[in-house]
């Protein structure tokens, strides 16, 4: 399933919104995302790819490609999101960094930190196929 | 005035210091200053700690000068005492500690440079990059002059080591005393502390005026301005958040209500969200996130009034908006005396405040379950939880080790100022024993327990002896997990290279010193050995086996990594 595909989303769903794990931590979340996987050429990406979601009460409701107002904005190269994919950086870790910024209010990022790291674990999961030479 | 040797004249120019103590480690060439303390010093109140490494020596200065805001004063023989010296000086560097190393040197006319003497060291070279100012005192007449220019040079600004090597003939001489000139402090160094100017006072009362969500960080300039109720007066009046430093814990009650632990989740949010801070005394180093976002705001999104005794500390790793150069102290007086007279405070709480409370509770809560847990083998926070519940707000919280610290970090509970010792900006493992020493002789009603790693205990495992020599109730807990955890902890998973350790009974090892000593293995035994310990009287010392897997997951260190190793992975 290509990353950020309809179909990788409808598997991202299925998982996440079935977790109890998950479901547990972030049953009080209710937020937007954007998340902007950044261009690289040199890797075969020549465009961005925007995703974005929205969770309600710990549930992904809806999902869509282009871009809206979401409380947060997460952008970042291609390749940290295909090393947060594949469990070789952490997400709390790329963001201290700087590898990926975040726009938006980081105490409520930092409150459901533990869903998010729940979160990227359930994505983990998926077979993912990656753009460009990351394939 | 009758005559007075080179080892006299050394000893006087410090009593005119009101020097408390001396830590180190004598040599021959010291013998006639030993003297001097012997036959004049101790009847004047100062006192000779001999420790067993000169190491503890320097850290056992450098937390005295924490505890005192007094300069901390350490000795070491020519050569491998002066050698030995070297990773306390390093430490009290690294954490704007004042203290005064002493060496001596061979004679004066066999040195600088070298003609083959035993033990002979180029002692001004091997201090010059971790002190901030030394000299080698070249003759006897020189000896006050420089002792004053070094507690000068130490005090001044940004408190840090400073360095005298003095040749042993120069201890050895004998000369008239009216030819020295002892001075009273204040006939040679500023007793006031620099203020701010009226412009850059007003300033910042505007800033503040127009500021919704304003936010106090807190360095160690508070603990040394003694600041403790301004920054409180403040703090209340603006409603505002208070972050500190590490270093700086205490300086601010952990358990005021406007108050978040360090680099924990609820001073990161406050801090990232303030639309002013009032950095007082921190340079916004990498254990305060070098200051940028995400952890703080965003320069446009947030103005940044920086107030340093030294204009050298300014804007070191991010811009600001108002640059004071002032004592921290003097400049929360000017402020509040002007927001008074404008009658500028909020009275109502800030709103946002229970949000980075929330999330700081939310981040806390599985520490203080794992705190509480009867998990077998003990979870590292079991013993941190049993010691911060066993001890009164006067105990003297000292903490070493490396995820043992980090823990530690998380429920300790610092409502006092002068009542917390830590490494922070120097990574140095080591010096707690060290620091607890000078801590309880400094203040022998206040209990003292020390928390550390069982690798960074082994550092001046030596100083138990110098414990009980002094008859100092000194209460430790090892986490014990037979590793360096921190190091492990990010070693590739079943590529464990250099970090573990053989068992040490360390109980065992302290009964051999004279302490009382148990080693626990149930959580639920921490408790009662604690207060067996208290109550043996000796310091005491508990080995707590701690879960060699669980001390592997500290949950923030792929923060602190991702700041310790940025840019590289
Ligand atoms: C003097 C010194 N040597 C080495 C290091 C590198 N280091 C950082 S943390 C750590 C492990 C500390 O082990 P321990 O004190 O047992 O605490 P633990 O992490 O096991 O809880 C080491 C070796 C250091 N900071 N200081
Ligand atoms: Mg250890």
């Amino acid at each position: 399933m290509l990353l950020g595909s309809n179909e990788w989303w409808a598997e991202a769903m299925k998982i996440v919104n079935s977790d109890e794990t998950y479901y547990q931590l972030a049953k009080n979340l209710n937020k937007s995302y954007t998340f902007k996987v950044l261009a690289e050429p040199e890797n075969g990406i020549s465009e961005n790819i925007i995703m974005g979601y929205k969770i309600e009460n710990g549930k992904i409701v809806d999902h869509w490609e282009d871009e809206r107002p979401t409380d947060f904005v997460i952008a970042g190269p291609y390749k940290v999101w295909y090393q947060i994919l594949k469990g070789k950086m952490g997400p709390v870790k790329a963001m201290t960094m700087r590898k990926l910024k975040v726009k938006g209010p980081l105490p409520e990022m930092l409150k459901y930190n533990k869903a998010t790291l729940r979160w990227v674990e359930l994505l983990r999961t998926i077979k993912t196929e990656f753009h460009g030479n990351y394939e | 005035m009758g005559k007075i040797s080179g080892a006299e004249a050394l000893l006087k120019a410090l009593l005119m210091e009101k020097v408390r103590y001396i830590f180190g480690i004598p040599g021959g060439q010291w013998i006639p200053f030993l003297d001097a303390i012997h036959r004049l010093g101790r009847k004047e109140g100062l006192e000779f700690i001999m420790t067993r490494h000169e190491q503890a020596a320097a850290h056992a200065a450098d937390a005295y000068s924490r505890l005192t805001n007094e300069v901390g004063v350490c000795l070491g023989t020519v050569g491998p005492g002066a050698v030995d010296l070297v990773p306390g000086v390093y430490e009290a560097y690294s954490e704007n500690s004042a203290i005064l190393v002493l060496t001596v040197q061979v004679q004066s006319w066999k040195a600088y440079p070298d003609t083959g003497s035993t033990q002979y060291c180029n002692h001004k070279d091997l201090f010059a990059p971790i002190t901030k100012w030394n000299a080698v005192v070249s003759h006897w007449r020189r000896i006050p002059e420089l002792v004053q220019r070094a507690f000068r040079s130490a005090l001044s600004g940004t408190p840090a080591p400073v360095h005298l090597d003095i040749p042993v003939d120069v201890l050895f001489y004998e000369g008239d005393e009216d030819d020295l000139q002892f001075l009273q402090p204040e006939n040679y160094r500023i007793m006031n502390k620099p203020s701010p100017s009226p412009g850059d006072v007003e300033r910042a009362v505007e800033l503040i005026r127009a500021s919704e969500n304003p936010l106090i960080h807190a360095g160690g300039a508070v603990q040394r301005s003694g600041a403790f109720a301004e920054l409180k007066a403040l703090a209340e009046r603006l409603q505002a958040a208070v972050t500190t430093t590490v270093y700086a814990r205490g300086v601010f009650p952990d358990n005021h209500p406007l108050s978040f632990i360090p680099m924990g989740y609820g001073s990161i949010s406050a801090q990232s969200e303030a639309d002013l801070v009032i950095d007082l005394g921190a340079r916004l180093c990498a254990m305060d996130m070098w200051g940028r976002e995400p952890a703080w705001g965003l320069p446009e999104a947030q103005k940044f009034i920086q107030v340093d005794i030294n204009p050298e500390s300014m804007a070191l790793n991010r811009r600001v908006d108002l640059a004071i150069q002032s004592d921290v102290g003097e400049f929360l007086r000017a402020v509040l005396k002007r927001l008074k007279e404008e009658n500028i405070r909020r009275n109502k709480p800030n709103e946002r405040l229970k949000q980075y409370r929330d999330t700081e509770n939310v981040w806390l809560e599985e520490f203080i379950e794992a705190g509480r847990s009867d998990v077998k083998p003990i979870h590292p926070l079991r013993p941190v939880a049993e010691f911060k519940n066993h001890f009164s707000e006067d105990a003297i919280v000292v903490l070493d080790g490396g995820n043992s610290q980090v823990w530690a970090t998380y429920l300790t509970r610092i409502n006092r100022p002068f009542s917390f010792l830590a490494q922070s900006d120097s990574g140095m493992l080591g010096g707690g024993l060290s620091k607890a020493i000078a801590a309880k002789l400094t203040f022998p009603n206040r209990p003292v327990y020390l928390l550390t790693g069982d690798g960074a205990f082994m550092f001046n495992i030596q100083e138990m002896e110098t414990v009980k020599r002094f008859n100092l109730q000194i209460i430790v807990g090892i986490m014990n997990d037979r590793a360096w955890g921190m190091i492990k902890a990010d070693q590739p998973e079943g590529r464990y290279i250099g970090v573990d350790f053989q068992d040490v009974k360390f109980a065992e090892v302290a009964k051999g010193f004279g302490w009382y000593g148990e080693r626990i293995s149930e959580p639920s035994k921490i408790k009662p050995a604690l207060d067996r310990a208290v109550k043996s009287g000796e310091p005491a010392l508990l080995d707590i086996l701690v879960d060699p897997a669980a001390n592997l997951k500290v949950p923030d260190l792929e923060t602190l990594d991702a700041v310790w190793l940025d840019g590289v992975i």
